[in-house]
């Protein structure tokens, strides 16, 4: 048997006979597996089921260019990144004469070019697909209606579009809610698609309106090839099935048609403006967005990035958190492999051999954990997909309507790649260390286990026994004079407390980023709770009914609040120096990311030829100023000073590449401003506000009654804009508008009455209700919303909990690892000190005494942890957010001493949790057999 | 005047054809100041009386009074009182406390019976044991000979009433043993300590007023050698 073999063989009888660290340490390679496989496959899979949810709904097309004529198609085909293209074309409606379903007596026919069948995830249920212009399938559901067609039968179709007329003389609207429409005495409209059947000859009684055809002309007969399942696009309660026939030549479509593209997405590079130039303008182009950003080659790569980021933030976090738990196994049982390894090196074995007892240790239990860490990690992915699912499916705009039930794992060759890869440079890592440190001790040393001996003396404690008695000295001392084996275990606790707060203000961050990101440019929402918002420019033909409205509102005792509030845009004007430095500073890092030029910018800065720079100015009614002005911390004084126009600065506003657009690319920055104005409360400054008739700036004095920060501003209202704005009472507003709405200049003042009832059982709410229904079907009229209408926040709310579920995962099995880790530290050391403590007990240490010592000890290793977590975690942090900030700019985070807290406090009852766990399974094992083991 | 007394000591360990006696039916009683060793082959039972002697394991059967206190009789807390303030145990491999130096692994009893610290008694007794100018190291820095002086200085601190020792020489050479008995001998005689003394070596229980002889767990002779004060017995 060779030297090796020998070190191996014993190394695995020594891995037999601790059973226990053994299986510890197993756990904790499985665990890393485990999350690496999380990591890299959980991305995979989330990455590709949310590239199949959106080509799902939405196909697999890229972009889709609309009303395209012939040359504008060989142009885009010529177009270099253009991989693929597809056309359809829509023919209208058809009589279907087989149809068994009375409700359902039409097809609708189109002409799809081949690809189109696989891109519109088209699913053929019997049959083929059309092979020439005369072949056509049917939508199934036809023949699962009964309809008297079979493949090889025969259908004509004479097309013709659907309207719907409404008599002249009817007296009433009539609603479609579900189709968004509204018909007027008189109106004759086309049918929207998917409209529900009508018979032509069935005059409604009290609706009094019609249905009628106009036959576009085109008649054709086609031999039913095939039954495919009901399109995405097809409703149930169509009037029409969906037939579709093949688009074989496109030199034979007359007119305009539709063009899908796919794209060869390595070649993507400013493709979208060739086609934008061709079919004239972004209104002809509908992107495939998500699908695309999931691919990483939207014009926005923000969650591409971000998922990249997270990427590589998670696989530090599980290295760092893996390696110390194993090193930390593999350090606690160096006296013990000392011994047995010195007596292997006392004939003959070398200080490679050594190392590779520890190394033979480690990746034997890799090897095995390998495969069970990558299969349960595959669980918990799926799992996890499972509990993700609805909130990706909400992420893409997807309720019920796409029958895709389950998540496919999707296991890539790279994505096993780097788990087998960063799981072997875990565990590498993790023993190269101890395996270091055995390969250079000696054989003597290694035997006598007194490798490490000082000769440092030690004086009395006294201040620990002052303090805390004989409980305090041992404990002080036990924490001081034990360094090496505290240091696991300090380690253990300080990676647990690090891991909870990187990850949970990482997340904070990310979200935070996210957040901001997905926000549109200049979203402003007043967040007063509402049942309706009624909206009108002021001055415009609903300004009476608008009046008449507020009137009723306030004037009704089933009204609780009334909140009204007016906005424009660049209302006034202000001097240069009334922005703040911070808001200036930000503009410039704007230009740097543009690369304007020193010149160029000197014009941007301020292109006003007397230096004013605009204001954004909203306005609220007295009441609800009053109660902004307070939360805002508003000087009283200036409130109630008639004299006085108190105004209130907006102190941030957000400046991004997105909304200062100052070339034609950039990559995307952000930065939050928290001081916007150079002015403080008391201070008085003139609202340039400009008079087209007289051509003349006229000026109202304002004084800052308070300056809003976004905290204090948040209840009751959100604005995410890159305008300075100020707050001020309506009349103010109304001056203002006086003097810039003139006869040349008629002004575009937004008004918004926000109306919140008490009771709904009313004749004002069934009023507003009708009205904001009126408002959803046809837009026409004063324009009232209920309350359903006005939530827009989707998308960025299910990414956020993507990422906070995401990341709750995470912490969570991140946690147990350290979790692991600490049980291992701990159970390590109280088992070293079992002697000590059956010594203590002969020497009469009551149990409380022993439990106070053990808590003292608990509390001063979590005094270390603590230390070494904030003294590590905080330059971390601060890294994490300097590149985030570096990458998309600044957003303001607090400093997180909540999740500081939590992450001690969870630490804390962990620590002594296991300790006094720990404590009593070994007081169980009654401690005086230690002693008298050693004696009888 | 008696100081200990024990009635009747059984001790078993296991159950049904694996049950073993280490102690079987053992009576005997110790004057306050005597100095008794109790001799026996290894596996005799004479740790396992110390123990039950010293209040940290406790007889299958019997009883033990020290100064007239059933101390089995005592609960948990009760007992571990007493042990710290009535018992000072010494042990063949010394087992010090490991982060504590010379001092404090000396005054440990005292102070684990929650009393400020003694310096001019920690002084007196660092002196007698012979290690003034190794007050500061850990036991680790320490050979055998000087922690096993240190054991004897922890046993002593509390002025208990009854010194066990457990092999106290077992681990040393002669020499450093002949040292350690000296230390032993010289708190017998001139502070009267109770010394109740476990050994296989006959040389180091002849050194005893009195050797108690166990075999198998029994008590097989019980002889005076000396009366108290050190003239030896006809």
């Amino acid at each position: 048997m060779s030297n090796k073999k020998i070190v191996f063989q014993v190394t695995k009888e020594y891995m037999k006979k601790n059973k226990k660290r053994t299986m510890t340490t197993l756990f904790g390679i499985i665990f890393m597996v485990m999350l690496m496989t999380c990591v890299f496959v959980g991305k995979d899979t989330a990455v590709n089921y949310l590239e199949i949810l959106a080509s799902q709904s939405q196909g697999k097309w890229h972009i889709n260019a609309y009303e395209v004529d012939a040359s504008q198609y060989e142009k885009i085909k010529d177009l270099d990144a253009v991989d693929e293209t597809a056309v359809s074309v829509g023919y209208d409606l058809s009589v279907f004469e087989q149809s068994a379903n009375p409700v359902r007596p039409y097809i609708n026919l189109k002409a799809y070019s081949k690809e189109n069948f696989d891109w519109m995830n088209m699913t053929l249920v019997e049959g083929r697909y059309p092979e020439n212009s005369e072949e056509i399938v049917l939508c199934v559901d036809a023949k699962n209606d009964g309809a008297d067609i079979k493949i090889g039968d025969e259908i004509s179709v004479d097309c013709f579009k659907r309207f719907l007329s409404k008599s002249e003389n009817s007296k009433t609207n009539t609603i479609f809610p579900y189709y968004n429409l509204v018909l007027q005495p008189g109106d004759y409209v086309e049918a929207p698609d998917n409209f529900f059947y009508f018979a032509p000859e069935d005059t409604d009684p009290v609706e009094e309106f019609v249905e009628e055809r106009e036959y576009t002309g085109f008649k054709a007969t086609y031999k039913v090839v095939g039954f495919v399942g009901r399109p995405i696009y097809e409703a149930d309660s169509s009037a029409a099935y969906t037939a579709i026939t093949l688009q074989d030549d496109n030199t034979t479509i007359d007119g305009t048609f539709n063009v899908s593209i796919r794209f060869n997405l390595s070649k993507l590079d400013g493709e979208y403006n060739g086609i934008e130039e061709i079919v004239g303008g972004y209104d002809n182009i509908e992107f495939n967005g998500i699908l695309l950003a999931f691919s990483g080659n939207s014009p926005d790569s923000t969650i591409s990035g971000m998922v990249d980021i997270m990427t590589v933030f998670f696989v530090v976090i599980i290295i760092a958190a893996s390696v110390i738990l194993i090193y930390n196994v593999f350090n606690m049982s160096f006296e013990e492999r000392s011994k047995y390894l010195g007596m292997l090196s006392s004939v003959g074995a070398t200080g490679k051999q050594k190392r590779s007892s520890v190394y033979y240790e480690a990746f034997t239990l890799l090897l095995v954990s390998l495969p069970v860490g990558f299969l349960v990690g595959l669980g918990v992915v799926k799992l996890g997909m499972t509990i993700l699912k609805p909130y990706m499916d909400t992420l893409l705009g997807i309720y019920s309507n796409v029958g895709f039930d389950k998540v496919p794992l999707k296991i890539s060759l790279i994505g096993v790649l780097f788990t087998v890869v960063f799981s072997v440079f875990t565990v590498w890592i993790s023993a190269y260390l101890p395996a270091r440190k055995i390969g250079k001790i000696g054989p003597i040393e290694c035997i006598r286990g007194n490798a490490s001996r000082s000769k440092k003396t030690h004086k009395v404690n006294k201040l620990a026994i002052k303090l805390f008695k004989a409980e305090g000295l041992l404990a002080a001392n036990s924490v001081k004079r034990k360094k090496k084996k505290t240091r696991g275990i300090i380690g253990a606790v300080a990676v647990f407390i690090m891991i909870l707060i990187i990850t949970a203000f990482s997340s904070n961050l990310l979200t935070t980023m996210i957040s901001h990101v997905l926000i549109d440019d200049a979203n402003i929402s007043v967040n007063y709770e509402n049942d309706f918002v009624i909206q009108n420019y002021v001055g415009d033909d609903y300004e009476e009914q608008m009046q008449e409205l507020i009137g009723k509102a306030r004037n009704d005792e089933n009204v609780e609040d009334v909140v009204e509030y007016i906005y424009d845009f660049n209302m006034a004007f202000v001097d240069e120096n009334i922005i703040g430095q911070e808001y200036n500073q930000a503009r410039e890092k704007i230009f740097d990311a543009y690369g304007v030029s020193e010149e160029d910018r000197e014009r941007m800065r301020n292109p006003h030829p007397l230096k004013y720079k605009e204001v954004s100015v909203m306005a609220f009614d007295d009441a609800h100023f009053d109660q902004i002005a307070k939360a805002c911390g508003v000087d009283k004084t200036i409130l109630n000073d008639d004299t006085k126009t108190p105004v209130i600065l907006v102190g941030f506003a957000e400046v991004s590449t997105d909304n200062m657009v100052y070339g034609d690319t950039a990559d995307y920055k952000f930065y939050e401003i928290e001081n916007a104005f150079a002015k403080n409360v008391g201070d008085e400054f003139p609202l340039h506000v400009y008079d087209s008739d007289t051509k003349e700036y006229k000026d109202i004095n304002v004084t800052v009654a308070a300056v809003a920060d976004r905290e204090s501003l948040e209840d009751y209202v959100t604005l995410h804009s890159e305008q300075v704005w100020i707050i001020t009472k309506l009349d103010t507003m109304e001056e203002m508008r006086q003097i810039k709405c003139t006869d040349e200049y008629s002004g575009m003042v937004f008004r918004d009455v926000m109306v919140k009832f008490s009771n709904q059982d009313c004749e004002l709410y069934k009023e507003l209700g009708e009205l904001a229904l009126a408002v959803k079907n046809d837009g026409e009229g004063i324009l009232v919303y209920g309350k359903e209408m006005l939530d827009t926040k989707t998308l960025e709310t299910a990414l956020n909990s993507v990422i906070r579920i995401l990341l709750i995962c995470f912490v969570a099995l991140t946690s147990i690892i350290c979790l692991l880790n600490l049980y291992n530290s701990t159970k390590g050391r109280i088992s070293t000190q079992k002697k000590e403590f059956a010594v203590l007990r002969s020497m009469g240490m009551t149990d409380k005494q022993m439990i106070k010592m053990l808590a003292l000890e608990s509390g001063q290793i979590l005094i270390r942890a603590v230390a070494v977590a904030v003294l590590v975690a905080t330059p971390v942090i601060i890294f994490i957010k300097n590149t985030l900030m570096d990458m998309y700019g600044f957003v303001k985070i607090e400093v997180p001493w909540m999740i500081y807290i939590v992450a001690i406090l969870v630490a804390t009852v962990a620590l002594f949790a296991v300790t006094f766990v720990s404590f009593k399974t070994e007081k169980n094992e009654n401690i005086i057999e230690d002693i008298r083991r050693e004696s009888v | 005047m008696e100081i200990l007394r024990c009635e009747n000591l059984t001790k078993e360990y296991g159950e049904g054809n694996t049950k073993i006696k280490a102690l079987d039916n053992v009576s005997f009683s110790v004057e306050k100041g005597e100095f008794v060793s109790i001799i026996g082959p290894s596996g005799s039972g004479k740790s396992t009386l110390l123990h039950i002697l010293g209040g940290v394991d406790k007889p299958t059967s019997g009883k033990v009074f020290i100064e007239d206190t059933d101390i089995h009789s005592l609960n948990e807390d009760k007992l571990a009182i007493f042990r710290r303030r009535q018992i000072g145990l010494i042990y063949q491999f010394y087992n010090l406390m490991p982060v504590l130096n010379v001092d404090e692994n000396i005054m440990l009893p005292h102070l684990l019976d929650g009393r400020k610290m003694d310096p001019e008694r920690l002084d007196k007794i660092v002196e007698q044991i012979g290690l003034t100018d190794r007050r500061k190291n850990l036991p680790s820095q320490l050979s055998g000979g000087q922690q096993q002086r240190v054991s004897i200085g922890r046993a002593m601190f509390n002025k208990p009433a009854i010194v066990l020792a457990d092999e106290p020489t077992g681990n040393l050479d002669r020499k450093t043993g002949e040292e350690i008995m000296k230390l032993l001998k010289e708190s017998n005689r001139k502070q009267k300590q109770t010394l109740i003394l476990i050994t296989h070596d006959e040389s180091i229980a002849l050194q005893a007023d009195r050797i108690i002889y166990i075999e198998d767990g029994k008590l097989t002779r019980d002889e005076r050698i000396r009366v108290l004060g050190g003239k030896v017995n006809e």
